[in-house]
């Protein structure tokens, strides 16, 4: 019981220091203390990922130091938990037009998965529970035989199955969606591009802000792809994983 | 006979001068650190070839030398040649090691040596100011340092870094590069050419002449107080297809806060800028809108710097923010380059208007001092514009239409609902919480399907054990009745019994009248042996014959209770 009281403690002092430290943050952000505030809220992120004002926070205050390409990646973590976040999207839309780019934001996501991580992956979680508890009695009643409702509860059962087999894959949807990472976003103007693993660099290079497709890490290098199927070799320093 | 005596002398005269074998293995320091050299000497009076016991985390260095060194034993008068076999390596892990024995094999035989220890303590990389040279370093044949611009600088003063690398040997290139690293150093930046190419030089510490190289230089632009470390850099040092893994030592920088009395034109500006303004146009009629640009140039953190405000007087308005244009790259100095903003102004009001100067202030980190910096003063002649309505916003201050703002949407406050937002996938609460109704509604619904036929089963047993019960009994009374010499009642009883017995092992219902038809039909249905229904039929016949004939002897009164127990336990056998 003891140790119980213990614990529960310690996540109240936990939680009070992180709500502290958020606060700390945000008051350097609100006096324009930009690098100091990023510098806390990225902290706060590493302890705390889910919390998606931390990196909306942080996009705000990546963006008025003027660095955009990190900006974008902190709204788009946001985006990650919230897909359908207006404001966010707004301020993506800043972002690109203060690089003057032509490029528009785009959702890497259908509007139909866009809403299924926008459910959110508990959401789904409970629903499964609900729809797994009807099936449930549906089956009971089905097995009890001595029960002259069998074939209505055979077909609610069966409805209840599929609606089930439908909200446990849409769990595991968002939960992947909001856990790995498929995409990254280049952080560094100009980030130079590789043709090889020994550093042979391409002339071309990648602009900043610009969303790339994670095919798989090699060494301190990411195998990417870009929107027109393009693959290429970057550093992992010039890029940050959404 | 002279010829024998003359050569045995000689053998003897041989021998007399030859030495004793002797293998010697030395390690020098016996106490080390991990990744520093250690030089393994053997030392032996005779000359072959070398193998030495190491361990697995030994690393193999390149100095590697032979020779021969002849030595005069003062007390004997003779030389003695030494053969000498040196390796420099270094380990790999902490912990005490036991280096050899070295083993010597000339012709068919082989000499062992002594072995020696060496005590390797965990790697330290204490903090190293710019060129001086620990003693520990020099012994290594490559070691690395972080080159700093500085030892101290103001926060948001760019600082240059670069790995160096000193090696005994000529290095071709480098592998696994792990760069060095700043905690809460946000602002950093690559500078020179590709990292990919070292270039050497070469350089002399203490009359040793290195090869050299720097690598990874970046511009970095640290922020805050007090004392930062810069983590070590890895390498693979490698000549050719021989490695060494190098570990460079740290360094330490101090950053030191800005004086406080920044003045109020501050913008966050360090290092040395100028400021030039100009006005998109000199003609202008009342409601016109022009172009203010302020050009900061010069080096420093010209990227991190905030827009300077514009105190306008009366007659102006500032559309939205203004719009910023960056010119510059980073190099020694920090940025260096311009970075230019353009205001949008509205001129509301006509005839002789005077923009002030605009001021700014910046902090010079040579001369420690905030320096305000000022432009000209304009003045302007705007012409009457009677078509002109000034919007109803304070003047002076700025428009914040949704067309011009370039401001992101305000910060947020803490959302803590949001903690573990997919704490139940990633539990295995997920899977119970779905499987365990699922499993219990199974489980209870085909436990109440089987209930009624477990219930008659478990009544069919119990008649069948009140039924074997009440065979026993009549096997009891056919005997109670035997020894009342009731034979009439002794038959009946002891058929009756043996029927059930049957009835019972051959599972005939036990509602049904048991007489010897059902049984004798039941055996037929159920295949039983020939010999068993003759051995049952036979048994029939005694019992007739004893039951009818009168004369029965009291042998085969209890032979027949005897042979009909023995029928009912074989029968199914």
């Amino acid at each position: 019981m003891l140790r119980i009281l213990l614990i529960i403690q310690l996540f109240i002092i936990f939680g009070a220091h992180s709500q502290n430290d958020f606060d700390n943050a945000l008051k350097k952000a609100n006096e324009k203390n930009f690098q100091q505030a990023i510098l806390s809220f990225e902290k706060i992120a590493e302890s705390n990922p889910e919390n998606s004002a931390v990196y909306y926070n942080l996009g705000n205050c990546y963006y008025h130091i003027r660095r955009y390409g990190d900006a974008i990646w902190a709204y788009e973590k946001v985006l990650k938990q919230h897909p359908l976040d207006n404001e966010v999207i707004m301020n993506l839309e800043l972002c690109y037009k203060k690089l003057g780019s032509n490029h528009a934001w785009q959702p890497h996501l259908s509007g139909m998965q866009q809403l299924i991580i926008a459910v959110g992956s508990n959401t789904w979680a409970y629903l499964a529970f609900f729809l797994s508890l009807i099936f449930a009695f549906c089956l009971f009643y089905v097995l009890k035989k001595d029960t002259g409702w069998r074939r209505p509860l055979l077909l609610l059962g069966g409805g209840m199955l599929v609606l089930l087999i439908i909200s446990i894959a849409c769990a595991f949807a968002s939960y992947d969606q909001s856990n790995k990472s498929y995409f990254a976003i280049i952080t560094k103007s100009e980030a130079p591009v590789f043709l090889n693993d020994k550093g042979l660099k391409s002339t071309f290079k990648l602009a900043q802000g610009i969303k790339v497709a994670i095919i798989e890490q090699k060494a301190s290098n990411y195998l990417v792809q870009l929107e027109n199927g393009r693959t290429l070799l970057v550093n992992s320093k010039h890029i940050r994983l959404i | 006979m002279k010829l024998l005596l003359a050569h045995i002398v000689c053998l003897l005269s041989l021998l007399s001068w030859a030495q004793k074998p002797l293998v010697y293995l030395e390690v020098e320091p016996k106490e080390a650190e991990i990744g520093e050299a250690i030089t393994i000497t053997v030392k032996a009076n005779i000359q072959g070839d070398v193998d030495i016991d190491l361990p697995a985390a030994y690393v193999s260095g390149y100095n590697t030398m032979s020779g021969m060194e002849q030595e005069i034993d003062y007390n004997t008068g003779k030389v003695i040649t030494y053969f000498y076999h040196s390796q420099s390596g270094t380990l790999s892990k902490a912990g005490n090691f036991t280096i050899g024995p070295a083993y010597i094999k000339k012709g068919n035989k082989v000499y062992k040596s002594n072995t020696a220890s060496v005590q390797i303590k965990k790697e330290y990389t204490p903090p190293v100011a710019n060129h001086e040279f620990t003693s520990k370093q020099l012994r290594q044949p490559a070691f690395g340092i972080i080159e700093t611009s500085k030892q101290s600088i103001y926060e948001g003063e760019p600082l240059l870094l670069n790995a160096k690398v000193y090696s005994l040997f000529s290095p071709t290139h480098l592998e696994n590069y792990q760069e060095y690293t700043l905690e809460d150093v946000l602002d950093k930046h690559d500078i020179g050419a590709s990292n990919q190419r070292i270039m050497v030089d070469e350089e002399n510490i203490r009359r040793t002449t290195y090869f050299t190289f720097e690598y990874d230089k970046k511009v970095v632009f640290p922020i805050g107080k007090g004392k930062i470390t810069i983590e070590p850099f890895k390498l693979l040092l490698l000549r050719g297809f021989e490695s060494l893994p190098l570990t460079s030592s740290s360094a330490v920088i101090e950053i030191k806060a800005l004086p406080g009395n920044a003045p109020k034109d501050f913008t966050g500006g360090v290092g040395n800028l100028k400021l030039k303004r100009s006005l998109s146009n000199n003609d202008f009629k009342q409601g016109d809108v022009f172009t203010l640009s302020l050009e900061i140039s010069g080096n420093g953190n010209l990227q991190n710097l905030l827009e300077p405000k514009l105190n306008l007087p009366q007659g102006f308005l500032i559309y939205g923010d203004p719009e910023i244009k960056e010119d510059f790259v980073f190099g020694a100095l920090g940025a260096e380059g311009k970075v230019t903003y353009d205001y949008h102004i509205q001129v509301t009001q006509h005839g002789k208007l005077e923009l002030p100067a605009t001021t700014l202030s910046y902090f010079h980190p040579q001369i420690e001092k905030y320096i305000q910096l000022t432009s000209e003063q304009d003045e302007l002649i705007v012409g009457k514009n009677s078509n002109f309505q000034l919007a109803q916003t304070k003047v002076g201050s700025t428009i914040n239409n949704a067309v011009s703002s370039d401001q992101p949407a305000p910060l947020r406050a803490a959302n803590n609902d949001e903690e573990n937002h997919d704490f139940i996938i990633g539990s295995g609460i997920f899977w119970f919480g779905l499987s365990a109704p699922i499993l219990i509604a199974l489980i209870g619904g085909i436990w109440m399907r089987k209930k009624p036929e477990i219930a008659h089963k478990k009544s069919k047993n119990q008649q069948k054990e009140t039924f074997k019960k009440e065979t026993e009994l009549l096997f009891e009374i056919a005997k109670s009745k035997l020894e009342n010499q009731e034979f009439g009642d002794f038959y009946s009883m002891l058929e009756k019994a043996f029927l059930q017995s049957i009835a019972i092992k051959m599972n005939v219902p036990l509602e049904a009248t048991i007489n010897r038809q059902l049984i004798m039909k039941t055996l037929y249905e159920k295949n039983l042996s020939e010999s068993k229904k003759i051995e049952i039929k036979q048994w029939f016949e005694k019992c007739d014959a004893g039951r009818f004939g009168l004369g029965s002897i009291e042998n085969n009164h209890l032979e027949l209770i005897a042979s009909s127990k023995l029928i009912c336990q074989n029968i199914d056998k």
